[in-house]
């Protein structure tokens, strides 16, 4: 299994959950979904990161004007991608299941 | 939609540096977020964010490929190679301009060695800044006289009663002969306190000073050390120290490393202060005004130098209320004691900067330089005919004015890379007479370090960068359609071109007319009438030993068959008469023999000394023409002086003896009393020979030997010795003319150059005045013509600005020349003879040519 960095797993997901994106809006996503900030070269890193490893396409799209005229690169994830995140999402349910829940071995920070 | 947009630059910015393949996505995204976050979050800190962000993309999507930066070393290659080219053609002219250049740069190179290494003195040290030396501001009467120097009980009272000091070194010197085995070695050394050795940071290699209290303690340096063969067993080893008739025993505590040269407390052998202490007597130790040492003080905080100043003068005043309101006691900082020569340097302070040799250096090394960059730029404006073809078919390729600008400077900045080779040669080559010229020890150490190579690195590229402005300026005009035509010009006569030979004329005569005035007036002084005989006169100066012993050398060398005469002297020390309304400065000379007869002094009035009159050896004096006029004696002889000295008391003028020159012709003659009193000890002697007789130097050696051994015989002709007083001009004038020959031979190298490139444009004018018949002679008035009119105004500047700097160097001396018509005639003779050959040379070839074959072109 591949290892996979935690933004480049929540980006993937966003990624995954629509049909294609580009980065402003996966910042806007991100945002919604996490409650906190993301800087647009973060996503940039990790776009071209996994563009590199196969995981996301990117393809220009049509000029628009709140981008004063210039086309969108958008991402769109492959099947690669999706079979990564499903192969980490099988283990982590599975570490998931060996959790007893709730405990009271936990402590409390 | 908003109308706030984000910073342009930072677009810009993006446009410049980043991946043509992401640029569009990255500046999308980012104005794109900006948007948004202005709506959200307002301008600020959208803007903010916009600048952080941009430059983080400007990282990750930088251009990767090589492509554009290939591209810039690829146009640089070829501005080297065409440049090289373009040298290599020109060869002759490249030649000049890269000597000249080299020449210009190397001098530039030597001056700012100079005045740094003078200027770095004893900022080595560390907290230099709190430490100073008493000086004082005397005023006996209407003359100022500044005294650099202060007594042994000031130190020692200032050191107790002002808490603001933190440290307090006594400095004195001496000097002897220290026996050895072997020839005795001649050294001065420095008396000081404990408190010098931590404030010049002494390390010892063996040894240590102790507590250095006791009379004699003493440390020598690592040189001494081993020019006594003492290295290693140097510690506790006693040395004598023998001057005149004292003799000293000292023991070895320690032996430390060199004292850096550039230190203005330096000697090779420092004894313990405690030894003056134990010799000198109780007056001198405690009469406040006894000056004959040196101060150093460090203070806790350099900010209450002021009032330690003020509380030195409050204690000084209440001390002698005589003297004390006469004098006003100052702090020099040390770091300053090196180049300023008003309070002198003597005492423990080592010999100090020369500052107007080192403005001359400055100043020669700077003219050289501006004469080479002006021939650059000459040379290069006046090639341009070779050029203009390149240039417009650069520009029609597309090359923006910009790059060819950029293109010429690369040029000039290869030329001064090579000139830079060769003037590191000619340093190299110069450094060691330098050294020896300036006294100094300059070697490689001095070159090799940060601050030097990096005052080199910035003449060198300022000289490339100045140098190449205006002709790559001038290059990168042209246009194009002209140029390809051959039409382009730009006025072979460009007044800039103009200007700049006429400076370098300016110069150029200004240093002939200064090496002039110099020599003039070295010779006038060196010819003075010393109103003396010094034929066959020899002078021994420094003669060691007591009164009896010279006294007997005396006798014996009398009794030689060769001699016909000998006098001893006790040097012409300095006092003042201060007595009623005369307040005046003079000289007295003790004299043994017969003086005045020896040396041909004539006798304006009265008699010599005589052997038989026992009151003439307490009671009378023989003063000169300039001590009447002082005392404004109506009647000199029988007069009664008021100079009280030993056992003189108001002795009576006997005889007045012409205004001799004693020291040199650079002062004027002071007022002189001579007598016999034995109050001063003799210390020089003058042996006159016989007329007929050859100097047998073996035969004084062996009576010298006899009465003063193991003091090694110097003796020097009289004239000699007179001549020594100028040496310093000498020296001068050396300097100034080896920078006016460079400088003439820069300008008349520019001048080749620039005539001979003007002239190419004339080819086809000249033709045709031949075809028409003009001969020779008119030909050379119509193309020098031009020039001759810049170099006159070149002449009158030049003239002008000597005529003001000379005057006030003249000014110096109380005897001096006038700088006059034969200076002016011969510097303007000199100038337009180098001036006119030059330019005729080129104007010869060009005559000599054959008509038809510029004709034939068109």
């Amino acid at each position: 299994m591949e290892l996979i960095g935690s933004l480049e797993e929540i980006v993937l997901m966003i990624l995954l959950s629509k049909d294609s994106i580009h980065s402003v809006d996966i910042a806007k996503e991100y945002h919604e979904a996490l409650e906190k900030n993301i800087s647009i070269p973060a996503i940039h890193v990790v776009l071209k990161r996994m563009e590199k490893k196969g995981w996301v396409k990117s393809a220009f799209g049509e000029p628009t004007a709140e981008r004063g005229g210039r086309r969108k690169r958008l991402y769109r994830a492959t099947a690669a991608g999706y079979n990564v995140i499903q192969e980490l999402h099988s283990a982590k349910t599975k570490l998931w299941g060996d959790i007893t829940k709730p405990s009271l071995q936990y402590v409390s920070s | 939609m908003s109308v706030a947009e984000p910073p342009k630059w930072i677009n810009r910015l993006l446009e410049k540096y980043c991946a043509p393949s992401e640029l569009e996505e990255v500046q999308g995204d980012l104005y794109e977020a900006y948007q948004w976050r202005l709506a959200e979050r307002g301008k600020w800190r959208a803007n903010w964010l916009f600048i952080i962000e941009a430059l983080r993309m400007l990282h990750l999507h930088r251009n990767r490929s090589t492509h554009k930066n290939t591209m810039t070393v690829m146009l640089y290659r070829h501005y080297f190679k065409t440049g090289f080219r373009f040298l290599k053609k020109n060869s002759l002219y490249a030649t000049f301009n890269i000597i000249g250049l080299a020449l210009g740069i190397s001098f530039c190179w030597v001056a700012y060695l100079y005045t740094q290494d003078e200027m770095s003195y004893d900022q080595y040290l560390p907290e230099h800044e709190k430490m100073y030396r008493i000086v004082m501001d005397f005023q006996p009467d209407d003359q100022m006289e500044y005294i650099g120097g202060s007594s042994h009980a000031m130190s020692v009272t200032f050191e107790e009663s002002i808490p603001e000091i933190a440290k307090v070194v006594k400095l004195q010197t001496g000097r002897g002969m220290i026996l050895t085995d072997r020839e005795p070695i001649r050294q001065s050394y420095l008396l000081a306190d404990q408190g010098l050795i931590d404030v010049l940071q002494l390390s010892f290699i063996e040894g240590t000073s102790g507590a250095f209290d006791q009379p004699n303690d003493v440390i020598i340096s690592e040189t001494l050390a081993s020019k006594l063969n003492l290295m290693g067993r140097a510690a506790d080893e006693t040395l004598s120290i023998v001057d005149g008739e004292e003799s000293l025993d000292v023991i070895v505590r320690g032996v430390y490393r060199d004292i850096p040269l550039n230190t203005s407390v330096r000697s090779d052998m420092i004894i313990s202060y405690a030894n003056y202490v134990s010799r000198a007597s109780e007056r001198r130790l405690t009469s406040w005004f006894d000056i004959n040492m040196n101060t150093i003080i460090q203070l806790h905080d350099a900010g209450t130098k002021s009032s330690v100043e003020q509380k030195m003068n409050g204690i000084s005043q209440a001390s002698d209320d005589e003297l004390g309101n006469k004098a006003t006691l100052g702090l020099q900082p040390l770091s300053e004691i090196h180049l300023d020569n008003a309070y002198g340097h003597y005492n423990g302070i080592a010999r100090g900067g020369n500052v107007g040799m080192m403005k001359l250096f400055a100043a020669i090394g700077l003219f050289c330089l501006v004469i080479s960059m002006i021939n650059y730029a000459n040379f290069n404006i006046s090639l341009y005919t070779h050029r203009t073809r390149e240039v417009a078919l650069r520009k029609v390729l597309g090359a923006q004015r910009s790059g060819i600008f950029y293109q010429f400077i690369t040029e000039s900045i290869l030329s001064c890379l090579i000139a830079g080779v060769l003037a590191l040669v000619i340093l190299l080559l110069i450094l060691p007479y330098f050294s020896d010229f300036v006294s100094k020890h300059y070697d490689l150490s001095y070159l090799i370090n940060f601050q030097f190579m990096g005052g080199a690195a910035f003449i060198l590229f300022a000289t490339a960068i100045i140098s190449g402005v205006y002709p790559a300026l001038v290059l990168s005009k042209f246009a194009i359609v002209k140029s390809l035509k051959g039409e382009q010009k730009i006025g072979a006569g460009s007044w800039i071109t103009q200007a700049l030979l006429g400076v370098q004329f300016i110069i150029a005569t200004a240093l002939i007319a200064g090496v002039l005035t110099m020599n003039d007036q070295v010779n006038y002084l060196s010819n003075f009438d010393t109103k003396v005989n010094y034929d066959n006169v020899i002078y021994l100066d420094n003669i060691p030993g007591e009164e009896p012993a010279i006294r007997q050398f005396v006798t014996a060398v009398n009794q030689m068959s060769e001699v016909s005469d000998v006098a001893a002297i006790s040097g012409y020390n300095g006092t003042r008469i201060t007595e009623g309304d005369y307040q005046f400065g003079l000289r007295h000379l003790r004299v043994h023999g017969d003086l005045i007869n020896l040396l041909d002094i004539s006798l304006v009035e009265g008699r010599n000394f005589r052997e038989n009159i026992i009151s003439d050896k307490t009671q009378s004096i023989i003063v000169n023409r300039a001590f009447v006029k002082s005392m404004n004696l109506k009647q000199p002889i029988g007069a009664k002086v008021p100079f009280n000295y030993g056992d003189l008391e108001s002795p009576t003028i006997i005889g007045v003896v012409e205004d001799y020159l004693f020291l040199s012709a650079k002062n004027k003659v002071e007022p002189l009393v001579i007598y016999q009193s034995e109050e001063y000890p003799l210390q020089s002697a003058y042996i006159k020979l016989n007329d007929n007789a050859s100097f047998d130097k073996e035969k004084l050696e062996t009576a010298w030997r006899a009465h003063f051994d193991p003091f090694p015989f110097e003796h020097s002709l009289l004239e000699d010795y007179y001549q020594l007083a100028y040496a310093a001009e000498r020296q001068m004038i050396q300097l100034v003319g080896l920078g006016c020959m460079v400088a003439i031979f820069l300008a008349a190298m520019g001048l080749l150059g620039i005539v001979g490139l003007q002239l190419v444009h004339r080819l086809k004018e000249i033709s045709i005045r031949k075809v028409l018949g003009a001969n020779a002679q008119s030909l050379y008035r119509v193309t020098s013509q031009g020039y001759l009119r810049v170099i006159s105004l070149g002449l009158i500047g030049g003239l002008t600005i000597a005529y003001a700097l000379i005057n006030s160097w003249l000014e110096n001396y109380p005897f001096h020349i006038e700088f006059g018509t034969k200076i002016i005639g011969i510097s303007v003779l000199i100038t337009l003879a180098i001036a006119l050959t030059t330019i005729l040379i080129q104007v010869f070839k060009v005559i000599r040519s054959n008509p038809i074959r510029y004709l034939r072109n068109e």
